[in-house]
């Protein structure tokens, strides 16, 4: 049987332009995506924790339907991993802020990951914290499209925008932090729209990226083939 | 323009090898890093003089030169990323990365502050280790002595297999023999821990029984192939 990545969405319409998380496209393997009722851009990014106890329920079903392993499009949910972690049986990450321990492994001392996300402003130690990390532990320099008609668009309940317009904001940003901070020596993206901007951005600065798409080829990679009985697996 | 997301990386990972090297004239074993086929994008390898398993294992602070040779010669040959074919070879990885300007993702074990993050309160991080006595908690990038107490560490050491990779040179372990003793060691520790919900290999042998370990167990199991195709898929190319 073949592996199924869950998926656990905001409710803004996905971004799905080739190279997005949410493309069906970008992966090998099928993904079940569903839409958490009351988690938006806004909420998420504001730091809303009422949605929690939709995540675990929306993540108990994505099981009980026999995903192999479950994630989400937005970095900000870090903030649930340990709840979500501990409420289903299969692997869990919700956040591509999880990667960051495994970017400050691979840059020399002295060098920092750069993370890009969707807003900097919102963005702060307890993401990390929850993400399994600190900024006294991996010396990280963060930067956002905060303002830029990415950032705007993206909050809206159907985004349409370009992915010109997404790589252009992402790439915009990046420069700016690198200017800002030149010993950055790889990038983490938090935003699940992101991963489309990834070549764009590796061509033009050599650094690795890590970001979604990575993370969630990862999680189907070590996850066991899920056997049912008789459709009911719930833990 | 819309970008195109390359479902195939088009870099060249780098592998320092442990001696003796390849055998020109074996034919690679199956499901190891030997074996182009379990890659997407292809690999070079340069075997550090002097490295042989048992000292790898224990560490010498004097193949830190010969390692990081290695891995000069490794860039100069294309790689876009550099690994190591031994996870103890993690002791060598600050010094690597500070003398090559690629990505450098030396063993498995880097791995782990990720894993036990994701996991729940106090659900544990089972470590399949070549050999116990020299896999400590040093080698895990582990501060905290809560993170510390959520990893557990089982080995080989002194059962046929690990015999087989001792000796010079080493001789080669039947896949079977390979699945018994590390699935003992597994079979023991989720006894004795019975909280554990993921599993990491240290080992580069180990990655041959990655997916019956997936099978058998349930659980979600990480080894050096899975650090190498996610190094491989962020390094630009």
């Amino acid at each position: 049987m073949e592996k199924i990545l869950g998926l656990l969405l905001l409710e803004n319409r996905p971004i799905t332009h080739t190279g997005a998380l949410c493309n069906p496209n970008t992966f090998s393997f099928p993904t079940l995506q569903t839409a958490v009722p009351g988690a938006t851009v806004t909420t998420i990014a504001e730091g809303d924790e009422d949605v929690l106890d939709a995540y675990i329920r929306c993540a108990r079903q994505l099981e009980n339907d026999g995903v192999s392993a479950i994630t989400s499009n937005c970095g900000f949910t870090s903030l649930f991993q340990s709840k979500l972690a501990a409420a289903v049986t299969v692997p869990v990450a919700l956040s591509s802020l999880s990667l960051v321990p495994f970017a400050a492994t691979t840059v020399p001392k002295g060098k920092k990951v750069g993370i890009l996300t969707y807003d900097a402003t919102r963005m702060g130690e307890k993401h990390f914290a929850a993400a399994g990390w600190s900024s006294a532990q991996i010396d990280v320099a963060v930067a956002g499209i905060e303002g830029s008609e990415t950032w705007r668009r993206l909050a809206e309940p159907i985004p349409d925008l370009p992915a010109s317009a997404i790589v252009e904001d992402v790439m915009i940003a990046t420069r700016s932090l690198l200017k800002r901070e030149p010993d950055v020596a790889a990038l983490v993206f938090e935003c699940a729209a992101f991963p489309l901007a990834a070549d764009a951005v590796r061509r033009e600065t050599g650094l690795m990226i890590a970001d979604y798409v990575g993370l969630a080829k990862m999680l189907i990679e070590v996850s066991p083939v899920r056997v049912r009985h008789g459709g009911d697996q719930s833990p | 323009m819309c970008q195109e997301r390359a479902s195939v990386s088009n870099g060249i990972l780098g592998i320092l090898d442990l001696e003796p090297g390849s055998d020109p004239n074996g034919s690679p074993v199956s499901g190891s890093l030997h074996d182009a086929s379990i890659f997407a994008f292809p690999t070079i390898r340069e075997t550090v003089p002097g490295a042989w398993a048992d000292v790898v294992v224990r560490g010498d602070p004097s193949l830190e030169g010969p390692y990081i040779a290695a891995a000069q010669r490794l860039v100069s040959r294309g790689a876009t990323a550099i690994i190591a074919d031994c996870g103890f070879a993690i002791r060598h990885q600050a010094a690597i990365a500070a003398a090559v300007r690629v990505q450098v993702a030396l063993s498995a074990l880097l791995l782990t502050p990720m894993i036990v993050r994701q996991l729940s309160g106090e659900a544990k991080l089972a470590v399949l280790t070549f050999d116990t006595t020299h896999c400590g908690a040093e080698l895990l990038g582990l501060s905290d002595p809560h993170d510390i107490s959520r990893v557990v560490v089982g080995g080989i050491e002194k059962t046929p297999t690990w015999e087989n990779e001792m000796a010079r040179p080493p001789e080669r372990t039947d896949l079977n023999v390979l699945r018994e003793d590390v699935c003992l060691c597994v079979g023991r520790l989720r006894e004795k821990h019975p909280e554990i919900r993921a599993l990491l290999l240290e080992c580069t042998m180990f990655p041959r029984i990655a997916s019956s370990l997936r099978q058998s167990t349930g659980l979600p199991v990480y080894d050096i192939t899975t650090l190498s195709r996610m190094l491989m898929e962020s390094v630009a190319p």
